[in-house]
């Protein structure tokens, strides 16, 4: 098939009434979760997956992007209005959103918001549509060892995902990975810790683990506290909207932040939350209202906004061509695709490139779709703000419920979900995060996988390792983000240190 | 403080678990066949060197930990109101069971609104009409969405059957 060809088998999957329907809908469901105290953009992917199952997969894919794109989005409108923000990414917007709206100027801070968080997601979406395949091309030429030294190179996402403490982090990861040696042995197919229970023979459901990682420990939480979440009420949004002129001032900040979020998003895990304060000091060094910053500055807006959606197209970029998530959100949407029985990497766009392409279409599209729906999102707001926890709690234990038994029709999977949940609930308790635990379980198996495949291509000769300049440019990254981590450790136990001693 | 101190348990308590993993779980769970010539080939080596990286992670959390000073004292007051919320789980943990062992039986809608009413039982509510409303429609929507939209076959249980 031509590029042509597949351009036009790309357009036709994605000119489909239906492909615009999930795509919208899926952007709405983001927005909503997003601005819903207590609902992260990752909750509302992982509980989105399940509605997927029946779906094409293109459909399914369009859909979890929407949620994803929304979700991100969804999270400053709480930033703004009630200083809560509804993602980590959000943070930096609560600096200068909630003085404004304290000032009654909600509506021109959401409106900035929004505006910053359309276009950085469109550079974003032409980034990956420019580097992907360049990338995918490249990695064609991978063999075991190479994927080897990419996914441990990958692994040094958890620093990324581990939040105060690397040593949690990585027990999480180990955890994570032991947990995915369960199931039959994929060179011998003997037995591994399933005792011989079919139900383990296949290995423990990705998303039962997901969800009950991701979704159950809140409503755990939410059983032992049994308060409901109070929070400021939220702000009117004011007389005035973002005008052309509030656009135009912001705009070096946003296209600035959307491309610092680009090349952040493309580091496998980074993620949103640096790219927005990077984008924010970046904005505030340069700026000739660097003295109105953290008082009110709608460039402030911007330029957190434009960081942290600029991420959003650039974590596909790993995704697609490598095959490795680029955070949290991506290792859920990696499951999406093996569902459907699709398998992201560079052969992706030898074998289902027309999916690709009309991915890439769908994505120019949902920037545009977030503007529309964004905009009634923030009018709404009040609404959805004000779902008492008691009621949203149960609610989404009921959702885990049927999501999970739609997986295999299985009610083992449920049991799965539920003994995550509670495994999740315990790490949240000891401060253990849960991200590095599902990256490790993803990447897991693919992992031993490719090293016993280079073992066995090297009758067990660990020089393959090192075989070719590619495997040398994987190790020498991991070397170098092994130092910054180490680096970061040793200040971050030093600053323990003197604060212990004080 | 009171964290790095609870580190100090965690960290023996990772230890604890790779141990049990090394000398347990992995020579009883894991069958390896005798033709295997390469150790690395192995299928009991890869879950041995992440038990002992779980030993090895837990030890260094748990001696970070214990150089750290004493926790923070806990007040009656925290300590009464984690009774209670301990309380709380251990029903919500029996309920996890009840659904896990009836829901084919008694039928998942049914179950779901069920674990509804009990987890809104179980916190407490000022919106119960709210509450009743969600518990009811949500588990139908869902059964009619999977049901019939997703082609899933929702267990009906074996005495209220819906259409």
């Amino acid at each position: 098939m031509s590029f042509a060809d597949t351009l036009v088998a790309a357009f036709s999957l994605v000119a489909h009434w239906e492909s615009i329907l999930y795509l919208a809908l899926g952007v709405t469901v983001g927005v909503v979760a997003g601005a819903i105290p207590g609902v992260s953009a990752t909750m509302a992917v992982a509980l989105t997956l399940p509605f997927t199952f029946a779906l094409e997969p293109i459909y399914g894919i369009l859909l979890l992007l929407g949620v994803y794109k929304g979700g991100i989005f969804g999270g400053s409108i709480p930033a703004i209005l009630i200083k809560t923000p509804g993602t980590p990414a959000s943070s930096a917007t609560t600096l200068d959103g909630y003085p404004l709206a304290e000032r009654g100027e909600a509506g021109r801070a959401l409106g900035v918001a929004l505006y910053a968080s359309c276009i950085a997601d469109l550079i974003s979406n032409l980034s990956l549509i420019l580097f992907a395949g360049w990338l995918a091309s490249f990695a064609l030429s991978f063999g075991p060892p190479e994927f080897f030294a990419l996914i441990v190179f990958s692994l040094t996402i958890i620093a990324g995902v581990s939040g105060d403490s690397l040593i949690k982090g990585l027990i999480a990861a180990a955890g994570g990975l032991f947990l995915a040696t369960i199931g039959l042995d994929l060179v011998y197919g003997t037995d591994r810790f399933s005792f011989g229970d079919p139900n383990l023979m296949g290995g423990l459901n990705f998303i039962a683990v997901l969800i009950g990682l991701f979704a159950l420990p809140e409503i755990i939480a939410h059983v032992f506290r049994a308060k409901e979440d109070v929070h400021d009420p939220a702000r009117a949004l004011g007389g005035g909207w973002a005008t052309l002129g509030d656009l135009r001032r912001c705009l070096k900040s946003i296209v600035r932040g959307g491309l610092i979020g680009v090349v952040l998003g493309a580091i496998p895990g980074v993620g949103g939350a640096p790219a927005a304060f990077l984008s924010y000091s970046e904005a505030q060094r340069t700026s000739p209202n660097r003295a109105n910053f953290g008082k009110g500055e709608v460039e402030g807006v911007a330029a957190a906004e434009a960081g942290n959606n600029g991420v959003c197209g650039a974590t596909l970029i790993p995704l697609l061509s490598l095959g490795v998530p680029g955070d949290v959100i991506t290792a859920i949407i990696i499951g999406a695709f093996m569902i459907h029985g699709l398998q992201p990497g560079p052969m992706l766009f030898v074998t289902n490139a027309d999916i690709v392409y009309a991915l890439f279409m769908g994505l120019i599209l949902s920037s545009i779709f977030l503007l529309g729906i964004g905009s009634v999102a923030i009018r709404i707001f009040r609404l959805v703000s004000d779902i008492p926890k008691s009621v949203l709690a149960p609610a989404v234990l009921v959702l885990c419920v049927f999501g999970t038994f739609a997986i295999n029709n299985s009610m083992f999977d449920v049991a799965v979900m539920f003994a995550m949940g509670g495994l999740g609930y315990l790490m949240l308790v000891l401060g253990v995060p849960a991200a590095p635990f599902l990256i490790g379980f993803i990447l897991g198996p693919l992992l031993e996988d490719k090293f016993r495949q280079s073992m066995l291509m090297s009758g067990g000769a660990p020089e393959i390792f090192v075989r070719s300049p590619i495997t040398w440019l994987f190790w020498a990254l991991t070397a170098l983000a092994l130092a910054f981590i180490i680096a970061s450790l040793r200040k971050s136990w030093r600053a323990a240190g003197t604060a212990s001693e004080t | 403080m009171a964290r790095l101190r609870g580190d100090f348990w965690t960290g023996l308590g990772v230890v604890l678990l790779g141990l049990l993993l090394v000398f347990v779980a992995v020579p009883e769970g894991v069958v390896s066949p005798r033709s295997v010539r390469i150790a690395v080939l192995s299928p009991a080596f890869w879950p041995n060197i992440l038990a002992w990286l779980l030993v090895v992670l837990g030890g260094v959390l748990a001696i970070r930990a214990a150089r750290t000073e004493a926790p923070d004292p806990v007040t009656a007051q925290a300590s009464s109101g984690r009774a209670a919320g301990l309380a709380r789980l251990a029903v919500f943990a029996v309920g996890v069971v009840l659904v896990c062992l009836f829901a084919t039986t008694l039928g998942l809608v049914w179950t779901a609104m069920l674990a509804f009413f009990g987890v809104v039982l179980l916190t407490g509510t000022r919106h119960l009409l709210a509450a009743i409303a969600v518990a009811v429609l949500l588990p139908l929507a869902l059964y009619f969405f999977f049901n019939h939209v997703a082609g899933v076959p929702i267990p009906q249980g074996v005495w209220v059957r819906l259409p």
